[in-house]
C-alpha cells in the first residue's frame, strides 16, 4: 500500500467538488429558533448557499419555509427537485423526500426512511460530502435521535467542517451530542458564535 | 504527461475513486447488458451502489462490477437494486382529493376513461386510483395502465399484497383524500398482509415499459407519472417529457410528483396548471 499523499488527494477533491462554500444546516426537535436565528443573522450579499433539513410531519409541509422566510434578508425557498444551488438562496428540505446534493442541483428521493426519518441526515450529508467534500460546512442543531452522526462523519472524512450546537444550550442535547461522540472534530458553539462564523463565510474572497 | 510518478506513488482520494468505478460500472452494465443507467441521478445512484456494497459485504464498486459483469444473476440482482421504487397508498392525499373533486368531472365526459400509471413500482399508486374511481362511479369505464421497468416490483404490483403494518398510514391517508367508505371493505388481513380486493384489478394492466429505451405506446386521458424523474438526470427528464406529451390527449391530464415541475418539459407552455403546488397539468395545444 502506497503511502497517500494529502496534498494531491486535496487537488483531486478540488477539481471533483468545486472550491465554494457551501453551508447545510440540519435540525429535529427544539432547533426552530436557533435555526431562524442563524438564517436571519445572514447579511442581505451573503454569497453562500444555504441546504436547511428537519424533521417534521408531511402535513406541516411548507409552513415551516414561511415561518423561516420572516424576518430572513435572504430568498428562501421549498426545494423542488433539479433546483440549481445559487449563492445567497436558502433552500429548504421537503418532507416526505429525501434530500441529496448532485454537482450543482438538489435531487429528491422517495426512497425509505432511513432510521425512521426522512428526510435523513445521514442521507443528506453522506450525499454532501460526495459532490461537494470539503468545502461542506454543516451545523447540527439540537434534535432528540442520532441522525447526522454517520453523515456528519463522512462530511469530516472529506475534510468538510463540523460544527454543533452547544450540548449544554441545545433543548435536546441528543443530536449534537452524537455528532460529537462519531465526530472528535466537531466544534461545539453556542448558537450566537454559530451565527458568527457562518456570515463571516465568503465564496468571493480566497480560500 | 509532465509527472514523473510511477503508479505506485500515485495517490487516489476515495471520493475520486468511487466516481471512476461508478462510471466504469455503468459503462460495463450499458456495453453488457444493454441496461443504460448514464442518465440516472448520480446521488441517487451512488447511494443504491454503496447500499449494495454494504448488504453484499462486498470491499468496492470494482468488485461488485467484476460479479455483475460475469455472472447474469448478480447482475440482475443489481439492476433490480438501481431500478426499485418506493411509494404508498394515497401519497400526498391532497392530490388525490383534488383528482376526486376537481379533475373527476372534466374526465366524465368520456365514454372510456385511458389512464396510464408511469412507474407504478409495486403498485399502491394504481390500487390508490381504483379505489377513487371506484367510489365515484367512474372505474367501470376506466381501462388503466400500470407500468414499470422493475419485473419483480411490477409482480408485486399485480399481487396487490402489502404489510399490515402500513395499513394505518394508508387509511389515514384514505380519509384525507375524501375516501367515504371503510377503508377496511377493500382488503383482507391475513398473515400480517392486506391483500387488496381482486375486483381492483379487473380493468388494470400491468405490463413492462423501459422509458429509456420504449416509446410512447397508446394515448391516453390521464397519466401519473409521480416521483419518476427525482432518479433521472436532465437527459433523461426531457426524453420523459417527450414520451408523456406524445402519449397524452388534447386535454389530458398530467400529474407529476408534488416536488416535480415542468421546467425540464421541452412542451412546458402546451400545458396550462390546474393545480400548481399539486403539480397537476392539462395538455392545451
Amino acid at each position: 500500500m502506497t503511502k497517500k499523499n494529502p496534498v494531491k488527494i486535496a487537488s483531486q477533491e478540488k477539481q471533483l467538488c468545486g472550491k465554494e462554500y457551501l453551508c447545510i444546516i440540519v435540525g429535529s426537535q427544539g432547533s426552530f429558533n436557533p435555526l431562524k436565528e442563524i438564517l436571519n443573522a445572514l447579511p442581505v450579499n451573503y454569497s453562500l448557499a444555504v441546504i436547511v433539513a428537519t424533521h417534521r410531519t408531511p402535513d406541516t409541509s411548507g409552513l415551516i419555509t414561511e415561518l423561516l422566510a420572516d424576518h430572513c434578508l435572504l430568498p428562501v425557498t421549498e426545494v423542488e427537485d433539479k433546483d440549481k444551488i445559487e449563492a445567497g438562496h436558502i433552500y429548504i428540505a421537503p418532507s416526505n423526500y429525501h434530500l441529496l446534493l448532485e454537482k450543482n442541483t438538489l435531487a429528491l428521493s422517495t426512497d425509505p426512511p432511513v432510521n425512521f426519518a426522512r428526510p435523513s441526515f445521514d442521507v443528506l450529508l453522506q450525499s454532501a460530502a460526495m459532490s461537494y467534500g470539503y468545502s461542506i460546512v454543516c451545523v447540527i442543531l439540537s434534535g432528540a435521535s442520532n441522525d447526522g452522526a454517520v453523515g456528519a462523519s463522512y462530511i469530516a472524512e472529506s475534510g468538510g467542517m463540523v460544527l454543533i450546537q452547544e450540548p449544554g444550550e441545545a433543548e435536546c442535547p441528543i443530536m449534537p451530542q452524537a455528532v460529537f461522540d462519531e465526530v472528535p472534530l466537531a466544534k461545539p458553539m453556542a448558537t450566537q458564535a454559530i451565527c458568527k462564523s457562518i456570515s463571516r463565510l465568503d465564496n468571493n474572497q480566497n480560500l | 504527461m509532465a509527472s514523473n510518478n510511477t503508479p505506485e506513488e500515485i495517490p487516489v482520494s476515495r471520493l475520486l475513486l468511487e466516481e471512476i468505478e461508478l462510471d466504469l460500472l455503468i459503462e460495463g452494465l450499458y456495453r453488457t447488458y444493454d441496461y443504460d443507467f448514464r442518465h440516472y441521478s448520480r446521488a441517487s445512484l451512488m447511494r443504491r451502489i454503496l447500499a449494495m456494497l454494504q448488504q453484499e459485504n462486498l470491499d468496492s464498486i470494482s468488485q461488485l462490477q467484476a460479479l455483475a459483469l460475469h455472472d447474469v444473476r448478480w447482475a440482475k440482482k443489481l439492476i433490480r437494486q438501481i431500478t426499485v421504487t418506493y411509494t404508498e397508498m394515497f401519497r400526498d392525499p391532497e392530490v388525490f382529493l383534488l383528482l376526486r373533486n376537481k379533475v373527476s368531472p372534466i374526465l366524465a365526459s368520456y365514454p372510456f376513461l385511458r389512464i396510464w400509471h408511469v412507474g407504478v413500482a409495486t403498485g399502491e399508486e394504481v390500487y390508490t386510483m381504483a379505489i377513487m374511481l371506484s367510489e365515484i362511479q367512474q372505474y367501470r369505464h376506466a381501462i388503466i395502465y400500470a407500468t414499470d421497468i422493475n419485473s419483480e416490483s411490477l409482480q408485486q404490483a399485480q399481487e396487490g399484497i402489502y404489510p399490515l403494518g402500513k395499513i394505518q398510514q394508508y387509511t389515514k391517508n384514505y380519509l384525507a383524500a375524501g375516501g367515504t367508505e371503510d377503508f377496511s371493505k377493500y382488503y383482507v388481513a391475513r398473515f400480517g398482509a392486506a391483500a387488496f380486493d381482486a375486483s381492483l384489478k379487473e380493468n388494470i394492466t400491468f405490463a413492462l415499459h423501459n422509458l429509456i429505451t420504449d416509446s410512447s405506446f397508446n394515448v391516453f386521458n390521464l397519466i401519473l407519472c409521480r416521483n419518476v424523474t427525482i432518479y433521472f438526470d436532465e437527459v433523461l427528464t426531457k426524453r420523459v417529457h417527450e414520451i408523456l406529451y406524445d402519449s397524452l390527449e388534447l386535454q389530458g391530464i398530467l400529474v407529476l410528483g408534488d416536488k416535480e415541475n415542468l421546467l425540464g418539459s421541452p412542451y412546458a407552455d402546451r400545458y396550462k396548471s390546474i393545480d400548481r403546488n399539486l403539480s397537476v397539468y392539462q395538455k392545451i395545444a
